[in-house]
């Protein structure tokens, strides 16, 4: 079985690429005997879709901000 | 117009950078008026600086490498008005620990799942990620925000890939810590 600090990579890598076939089952093997892990788990897909929302809600300048920044960047 | 007068077109520069610049300003301070003056400031300090633009670069690189040394400036200020360090990993960010101790779950009932639906879950996330130490909040941002590259990341900051993962790995320990401790209080 793998370690503790190998399944945490995994997560880690998860939250980014597919893992192959073989890193799901090693890590599912794992966590199935892991409390600690599988918690740690549950974390990792929390924060992969809490930056989700954050990112559906990109902050944009109003065309009165841009305005202003075209006035005063003009006056300079 | 020729191509110094498209160069600065201070106008054409609102219009086509300051959206993604605004955004880039906000995700890192986590407050738009701040992010604002950021854009400001950096469009400023390009005019200024107009005749050192080298040409080799797009305008839209120059003005991201501005706001960008302005953010960390900005950044280690704050970090400079700290009296203690920032976390208990920032000491030891190059040693080779035990991954997993960092992220142990300190209160049984702080279960993210339970708060998930909140709609103050981006916001609680984007506090704690501002409390991160600077180089681990630029690479968390880079990688989770802007989604860019791991090996761009490594190349710009000058780690290793195994360097990488552990600040990973402990920015996300602490991320953990500071959601469970401070915010998901029930």
């Amino acid at each position: 079985m793998i370690s503790c600090e190998k399944a945490a990579h995994l997560m880690d890598k998860k939250d980014f690429e597919n893992l192959s076939g073989k890193e799901k089952r090693a890590l599912w093997w794992h966590n199935l005997y892991c409390k600690l892990c599988r918690k740690y788990h549950r974390f990792s897909k929390s924060l992969t879709g809490a930056f989700k929302d954050v990112k559906k809600k990109t902050p944009t300048l109003s065309d009165a901000d841009k305005n202003k920044l075209k006035d005063n960047l003009s006056s300079k | 117009m020729t191509k110094t007068e498209e160069i600065i077109d201070t106008s054409k520069w609102v219009d086509d950078y300051s959206d993604a610049l605004y955004s880039y300003a906000y995700y890192r301070v986590n407050d738009r008026e701040l992010a604002y003056d950021f854009v400001q400031e950096t469009f400023y300090s390009a005019l200024k600086a107009i005749d050192r633009f080298e040409k080799k670069s797009s305008v839209k690189t120059w003005l991201f490498s501005i706001i960008k040394r302005k953010i960390i400036d900005y950044w280690r200020q704050q970090e400079a008005r700290k009296t203690k360090p920032v976390s208990k990993f920032a000491k030891n960010e190059d040693q080779d620990e035990s991954w997993i101790e960092n992220v142990s779950v300190k209160k049984e009932k702080a279960e993210v799942e339970h708060v998930i639906e909140n709609e103050e879950l981006g916001s609680a996330l984007m506090n704690c990620i501002g409390k991160l130490p600077e180089k681990w909040k630029g690479i968390f941002i880079d990688k989770y925000i802007d989604e860019k590259d791991s090996e761009e990341i490594c190349n710009e900051y000058d780690i290793t890939s195994s360097n990488f993962w552990v600040i990973i790995h402990r920015a996300k320990g602490q991320l953990k810590g500071c959601m469970e401790g401070t915010w998901l209080k029930d």
